[in-house]
């Protein structure tokens, strides 16, 4: 008898809290790990979710296929370093939606031989966390 | 103990407890760690089977895996939880971390949980299954935080890295200080093996030369006898030689005289001398030989000082070094005060000569060193002989042309 009451409170409260919750997109997929190489077509700060700082996103035409990718790479103001039109660009991250989309979630970025990481290898962000994240780090 | 004994048989020892604290120590952190990850384990299973009996509820009212997962994100230790389906795909999930999920294709199969080490510190990860009214599979993954052990065993670290530093540092301290005392007392006792060596060769130089001057005044006691005879029976001309002879004959008898008192063991009549009584005593040796000088003596008077030794040497030893200050000092004034300590008395005895080079300074109290035409160089030495058989200290302070100052340090009266 208990064990309902007890179920029934937690039903209640859970749906207070599901009235507040927001949308995730998308989670750094491990198994769908890829390496582009590319052309920066263009550089944008995009809102990723309602209240959270914008993220910086690279339109980015793959130099072998042609093929068009759209890269988020972490939060603008985590990103210091500069970045331009036209430029060639390495990203590794996860393809996390194909299709006319081709997203890519990026994890490591390579630009006139300097390393960018904003994400380790399970994909957990730079930017948050850790007292041993710094910004726009990079390694050689 | 000398030294390497010394290190075989504190520092072997004391090495030993070190590594004993240190392999103790490190077995007892990774017990506690082990024990520590079980309960969090236990903890994390806890929790999943708690999710795991209302998600089937959640899911039949209609709520999606997002809306039903997000709510557990705020809980303190879930980092991230995703719901998959029987076919392992991933129908909603919610993560403290922005887009972090590591799920792998690799370890949905798994059946046991597994630790992953992330920027925010290790996450103990589980995948279990369940099933709802319908009978449908889903799959939960779950990944919990294990900060907390993190911190303790951060904590079981630091302590234990405090208590290996203060064992170190009290362990060197202990070895400095044995050390030093060992080091002191190997020197003390190598200061008192020479010191006896030192005494034994006095004694059988002492031995000697009393011998030797006991052979020397007898023949000379009747070689003077001679002279006195001769100087009797010479023609008056040739009286002038004899008593010259006579006087050189003398001469060398109280040099031999010296000589041997000088080497002779000390023994001491001790009494309560008060410093009136010395100095008096004092004054009128000098007054013997320096009678035309003596108003350039000064004896500080001080009523309240006395001493404990044996007059007739205190007096020698005090009348030789007025004399020697009052030559040292020429025409200018020697003053002759005391002064009463704790237990002992200080005379000071100060001249006004040129004070003494550095070379003097270094053998002033060595036996037959002297810088006068006439002497043997004996009185210093004898002085502080004198001083030191009465348990005191004989020293002195030079500086140049302000002549030197001569401490003597000894007990002050005994109290019946």
């Amino acid at each position: 008898m208990k064990w309902h009451k007890f179920l029934w409170i937690f039903m209640i409260f859970l749906g207070l809290r599901l009235s507040a919750a927001q949308q995730t997109p998308r989670f750094y997929n491990v198994d769908k790990e890829v390496e582009i190489l590319g052309k920066i077509q263009n550089i944008m700060m995009e809102p990723r979710s309602e209240g959270r700082a914008p993220f910086l996103v690279i339109e980015l035409e793959e130099k072998s296929t042609q093929k068009p990718f759209t890269v988020e790479v972490s939060p603008a103001w985590f990103f210091e370093y500069d970045l331009h039109k036209g430029e060639s660009l390495k990203i590794i991250g996860s393809l996390v939606s194909e299709g006319a989309l081709n997203l890519v979630m990026a994890r490591q970025l390579r630009h006139r031989g300097e390393i960018i990481t904003v994400r380790d290898q399970h994909g957990f962000p730079s930017w948050s966390g850790s007292k041993g994240n710094q910004r726009g780090r990079r390694k050689r | 103990m000398k030294r390497k004994d010394l290190l075989l048989f504190f520092f072997l020892p004391f090495i030993g407890l070190v590594l004993i604290f240190f392999t103790f120590s490190s077995f007892n952190r990774a017990y506690i760690k082990d024990n520590v990850e079980t309960l969090v384990e236990e903890q994390l299973r806890a929790t999943a089977e708690l999710l795991k009996a209302n998600l089937p509820r959640l899911l039949e009212h209609g709520y999606s895996p997002d809306e039903i997962l997000r709510t557990y994100s705020d809980e303190e230790n879930i980092y991230y939880l995703a719901l998959l389906d029987a076919d392992r795909k991933v129908l909603g999930w919610s993560s403290r971390f922005d887009g972090y999920l590591p799920l792998s294709i690799r370890e949905v199969e798994r059946r046991e949980s597994w630790i992953i080490s992330s920027p925010a510190g290790l996450i103990f990860n589980l995948i279990s299954s369940f099933m709802t009214g319908q009978n449908d599979t889903y799959f939960l993954y779950l990944g919990y935080s294990l900060a907390s052990m993190e911190d303790m065993m951060a904590h079981s670290r630091r302590n234990f890295y405090m208590m290996f530093g203060l064992v170190c540092v009290v362990g060197i301290l202990f070895f400095i200080g044995l050390f030093q005392f060992q080091t002191r007392f190997l020197r003390k006792e190598k200061e008192l093996g020479e010191q006896k060596q030192e005494k034994e060769r006095y004694r059988e130089i002492s031995a000697f030369t009393s011998g030797m001057a006991h052979e020397i005044k007898n023949p000379l006691n009747s070689l003077a006898l001679m002279c006195d005879l001769m100087h009797k029976k010479v023609p008056p001309e040739l009286q002038k030689e004899t008593s010259l002879g006579k006087q050189e004959i003398q001469k060398i008898s109280r040099l031999v005289e010296q000589f041997s008192s000088s080497l002779k063991p000390l023994k001491l009549n001790r009494e309560n001398l008060a410093w009136e009584e010395l100095s008096e005593s004092v004054r009128a040796s000098l007054r013997n030989e320096f009678e035309m000088e003596m108003e350039r003596v000064n004896f500080v008077p001080d009523e309240v000082v006395a001493i404990y030794a044996d007059k007739n040497l205190i007096s020698q030893m005090l009348y030789n070094l007025v004399k020697n200050a009052l030559e040292a000092s020429r025409d200018e004034a020697v003053v002759v005060r005391a002064e009463k300590r704790k237990k002992s008395v200080r005379i000071l005895v100060q001249d006004q000569g040129v004070g003494f080079s550095e070379e003097e300074a270094r053998k002033a109290f060595d036996p037959f060193f002297t810088t006068k035409s006439q002497g043997m160089g004996i009185g210093l030495y004898l002085a502080r002989k004198i001083i030191e058989a009465h348990g005191g200290r004989l020293s002195f302070q030079s500086a140049p042309d302000r002549g030197v100052v001569f401490l003597i340090d000894i007990p002050g009266e005994k109290y019946a």
